[in-house]
């Protein structure tokens, strides 16, 4: 039995927790729900690419298109990648770190690749527009801070069997918050552990790594790395041109029912260039095997990633496990669900404290405007990143400015969260219109068609909150 | 099929725990059906998948289906609910900087003190290094995130003090050793 004064504090702790936190959560929970269906954002930002069925994919082709990009150098990085057509992503194109083309079913290099709203979308979730060092390591810190928000929430909550299923909306705002918050955080609580921990892990893996090279080997870095991804093949010099064709047709053998999802040139400024090809295998949660080739074409090695032991096993499947990048539309689709009820967590969590004060002022116009903000300002960016290739970030810092002075000007909570819930389906209505416009058929196929169903649909649960609203406001009129 | 019936065990075991919160069951009868349908799902989808799949699963069927009986179980509101009186603003609360300067305090301190103590930990582990990185990086946020939360809920006494500074200090003066 947990005593009271424990429970006081724990409520004290969490609450304190939780506001501190509470506007970077909120928008890092938002920009993460949608970044789950981030290959199908980059898709319905451009859906008039060339699309190749897989089958269908000219290797032939494509290789001396990658050799000619690859031999003209001016365009060059370290890593240069084919990516060819896949089940999910049924595109083809060659990258640079930098840039990336798209490639037609004859092998020609087609239009480059624009991904600037995507971009700004990880960018937000990643390191929330700072510097990339340090925003990494806030999001990161964010992530242990929500693996304490859940624990000291458990605490808070004794009466946890007892309010199990309760969903009091109708006594009073408090209750109504505080049921929202609880029955979505209790429920979910094991789910949201698990991104806080896998979430955490991609900024502290760094920070970790430098002290276990402190503490194990010498202060050298590099031996950390080489111990956990392994140490690059030794190949002959000056190889020539990339065997893309004879690698390819050895992965059916080497990697059975895998998916080859990526070819990468490594050191590709160099002489010392090695392939390293990159397979997905459906019943495992590593993110991919690695196997090795040199540039004619011959099998090195594998980077042991499925083969390996548990620990390496672990550090690769982090990725698909905190992005549901598994088991199809089904798991992405409850991601998106847990991701936004972990969202709206956030928020809920702020007004329960807002609610306790018993009063309405600037803080709460504030918090309105950042909750019913961020959606439009990622609406209105979204938008936006159709036409313009630059300062979408600073076009969503704006627009959430905004928001917050609208909500402050107003002074009135339940006339600015009615405009804001009206501006947000006017903005996802504008989504649909644009891409209809700019795309026509292109937005009715492939994954096009599956963000435009997700925008509809967000559209139409809005529509239905105003509704309700309005329906209420009349009743007591 | 076992995908069928994995779902239809945790389908069950949420209803059946519904069906306890309603007071319609006997509470240590439920509560072993509860038990046992949860872990039959988490086999039978670990049978049919693997086990890091099936307890993702899990983690996403039962908030799924308990949402759907929070909701029905809901009472909505037949108004609006009366909103707060109006008042001047208060921008600065009571208590926030004492409170943010034990926020700070305690994330940085429990932050600091956790990851050395899980690298320190993990080295005497009998594991191969791949497996202790591993380790490290996967238990340093829960371990940062647990301490936080118990440097939060302990009264602040001298118990809290002695135990976090003996803990920082030895894994600190583990490290030293080591390089």
């Amino acid at each position: 039995m947990i005593s009271t004064d424990t429970v006081k504090r724990a409520i004290a702790g969490h609450s304190w927790l939780g506001l501190v936190s509470g506007g970077l959560m909120y928008l890092i929970c938002l920009s993460g729900s949608l970044l789950v269906f981030s290959s199908e954002i980059e898709q319905w930002e451009q859906p008039d690419a060339p699309m190749i069925n897989p089958i269908d994919f000219n290797v032939a082709a494509a290789e001396t298109t990658f050799n000619s990009v690859l031999g003209r150098g001016s365009n060059l990085t370290p890593h240069m990648y084919l990516v060819p057509p896949t089940s999910d992503s049924p595109r083809a194109r060659i990258a640079s770190e930098k840039e990336s083309w798209f490639l037609y079913p004859n092998g020609e290099l087609g239009q480059k690749e624009r991904v600037f709203w995507s971009s700004m979308l990880r960018e937000l979730h990643y390191f929330l527009h700072l510097p990339e060092s340090w925003g990494m390591l806030l999001v990161s810190s964010l992530g242990a801070i929500l693996v304490g928000l859940i624990i000291t929430g458990l605490f808070a909550h004794p009466g946890i069997l007892r309010d199990a299923f309760a969903l009091r909306l109708n006594k009073s705002l408090q209750l109504k918050e505080t049921d929202i918050h609880n029955r979505l955080s209790v429920w979910a609580a094991p789910f949201h552990l698990t991104i806080a921990v896998t979430g955490a892990f991609f900024g502290l893996a760094l920070p970790t790594l430098a002290i276990i090279a402190e503490a194990e080997f010498a202060g050298d870095q590099q031996a950390v790395i080489e111990t956990v991804y392994g140490v690059d093949p030794q190949v002959e010099l000056n190889q020539g041109a990339i065997a893309v064709n004879a690698i390819l047709q050895q992965m059916p053998v080497l990697a059975g029912d895998g998916e080859t999802f990526l070819l990468t040139v490594h050191e590709a400024e160099s002489e010392k260039r090695f392939v390293g090809v990159s397979v997905q295998h459906k019943d495992s949660m590593i993110y991919a095997e690695n196997y090795l080739f040199t540039t004619a074409g011959s099998f090195i090695r594998t980077d042991g990633w499925i083969d390996g032991g548990i620990g390496k096993k672990v550090l690769y499947s982090v990725y698909r496990l905190h992005f549901g990048n598994f088991s199809g539309y089904w798991v992405k689709l409850a991601y998106l669900v847990l991701g936004l009820s972990l969202t709206v967590v956030a928020a809920s969590g702020v007004n329960v404290w807002l609610a306790k004060r018993r009063v309405e002022d600037g803080l709460s116009d504030l918090w309105a405007g950042v909750v019913w903000g961020s959606p439009l300002a990622l609406t209105i960016s979204a938008g936006m990143g159709f036409w313009v290739d630059f300062g979408l970030a600073a076009v969503f810092w704006l627009v959430l400015c905004s928001s917050c002075f609208l909500a402050l000007y107003l002074c009135d909570l339940v006339r600015f969260k009615s405009l804001a819930r009206r501006l947000n389906v006017l903005g996802l209505v504008g989504l649909l219109a644009i891409q209809v416009v700019l795309f026509q058929e292109d937005a009715f196929r492939s994954a096009a068609l599956v963000m435009n169903q997700i925008i509809f649909c967000l559209l139409v649960g809005i529509v239905l909150v105003e509704a309700s609203h309005v329906r209420l406001s009349k009743r007591m009129a | 099929m076992l995908v069928l019936i994995a779902w239809l065990c945790a389908g069950l075991a949420v209803v059946l725990a519904f069906c306890l919160w309603r007071g319609m069951l006997r509470l240590r009868f439920a509560a072993v059906w509860v038990i046992l349908l949860l872990s039959a799902s988490f086999l039978l989808f670990g049978l049919a998948y693997q086990l890091v799949f099936a307890a993702v699963y899990l983690f996403l069927v039962v908030p799924a289906l308990a949402w759907v009986l929070v909701a029905y179980a809901g009472n909505f509101p037949a108004a609006v609910l009366t909103p707060f009186k109006r008042t001047g603003t208060d921008w600065v609360p009571k208590n926030v900087a004492h409170h943010l300067a034990k926020f700070l305090w305690a994330v940085v301190f429990s932050g600091l003190t956790s990851i050395l103590s899980v690298v320190a930990v993990c080295n005497l582990l009998p594991l191969s290094p791949v497996d202790r990185i591993a380790l490290m990086v996967i238990a340093g946020p829960l371990v940062w995130g647990t301490v936080l939360a118990w440097m939060l809920i302990q009264h602040p006494g001298l118990r809290l003090r002695i135990f976090l500074a003996v803990m920082g200090l030895s894994a600190l003066v583990t490290l030293i050793r080591w390089t």
